[in-house]
């Protein structure tokens, strides 16, 4: 009881007093942490939910009215996962994913990594169905939805383990070459971030599958695909914006 | 030896996806592996993209499964035009769909055609 009262007497104080707002802020910081985790999974660092559960948790703090009928606790798990829900439908999740297809999404790349681990080569469909009992319709589908979502987990830093850039990238001759036949489009290439640019590189001068490139880069082979397939149309609306208008 | 599966959708972008999924649909049934798979998800891609730019009235692709591999052919029945066009063999399509597939031609029938294959996985 006496919890509620201090929680109501601080509400009150909270326009004019930071420090009341901040203990606020304090005491329902759990909460936040809590729903943050529950978003786990999906393809955002866990540091970034929190973030924005923590947005979500200071608007309700600042739009939660005293005299409503329902206790803050409630409020503010609603108004949090509701921030947290629209941080993903921003990202990319832009129709919403049901969650069955989301779960089939989330085992069909479980099940990936770990058939490629086996059979030493990016799985068949087939594969991937008789590892996880799915159907081969819903392995196709949930490939789907692994590229339907976390825009933002394509820009997380890869570790290069201090390597050189040459390395990374090639010799300069090659560089050359790759931007010699690619003409067209050699100056979007060359603005593109280092990984991308590796990327293409690697699939295409060094003729690398996805599979291997993922080996090289350390992340997986879907992550690869995804970046590949973003890289290769932003190239492609390059080119198209830099086309003459008849 | 099946016959071909013959798709035709408005030559719109929203339709690409369609002709995608048929396409990663055969070549599942081959069994190739999923990155090759996704490699020929961004071949359709960019072979649409292109053909796109030629003013047909339909979008059609066809495509042939084989024990080796995976044949599609994405055509339009664009009016007569140079056909491909200036500088193509250094175009992003000519080499996205020659660096991602395994083997890839153009030639015209009326209207602008874009072929690819991607080789199934040698079993043994």
């Amino acid at each position: 009881m006496a919890d509620e009262e201090r929680e109501a007497e601080l509400f009150k104080r909270r326009e004019e007093d930071p420090a009341a707002r901040d203990e606020l802020v304090e005491q329902f910081r759990a909460l936040a942490e809590y729903l943050a985790r529950r978003f786990q999974g999906r393809g955002e660092p866990v540091e970034d939910l929190t973030q924005v559960a923590m947005i979500g948790l200071l608007k309700a703090i600042d739009r939660f009215d005293l005299d409503r009928e329902v206790k803050f606790s409630t409020y503010a798990t609603a108004t949090i996962v509701g921030e947290l829900k629209r941080h993903f439908r921003d990202k990319g999740w832009s129709v919403r994913v049901p969650r069955r297809l989301q779960e089939t999404g989330l085992k069909v790349s479980k099940a990936m990594s770990e058939v490629s681990q086996e059979v030493g080569r990016s799985p068949t469909v087939a594969e991937v169905a008789s590892h996880t009992g799915l159907s081969e319709e819903e392995v196709l589908e949930g490939m789907e939805t692994v590229h339907a979502y976390s825009a933002s987990s394509l820009d997380a830093p890869i570790d290069e383990e201090g390597r050189s850039s040459h390395e990374i990238m090639g010799s300069e001759d090659e560089q050359i070459e790759m931007f010699e036949a690619w003409t067209t489009v050699a100056p979007a290439i060359q603005a593109l971030p280092e990984r991308e640019r590796r990327i293409l590189f690697l699939r295409f001068f060094r003729g690398l599958t996805q599979t291997q490139i993922a080996d090289e880069i350390g992340i997986s082979q879907m992550h690869v695909s995804r970046l590949l397939a973003r890289t290769i149309r932003q190239l492609r609306e390059k080119v198209r914006a830099d086309e003459p208008v008849d | 030896m099946s016959s071909p599966i013959v798709v035709e959708v408005p030559p719109r972008p929203e339709h690409a996806h369609v002709l995608r999924s048929v396409v990663a649909s055969v070549a599942a049934r081959l069994d190739l592996p999923l990155d090759s798979i996704e490699d020929l998800k961004i071949a359709v891609d960019e072979a649409v993209a292109h053909l796109l730019t030629t003013d047909g009235t339909v979008l059609r692709m066809e495509v042939l499964a084989r024990p080796t591999g995976i044949e599609v052919t994405a055509s339009t029945d664009a009016p007569e035009a140079p056909w491909p066009p200036a500088g193509f063999e250094t175009s992003l399509t000519w080499q996205v769909l020659t660096g991602l597939t395994d083997d890839a031609s153009f030639s015209t029938d009326g209207g602008p055609i874009l072929r690819f294959t991607k080789r199934a996985l040698t079993h043994g």
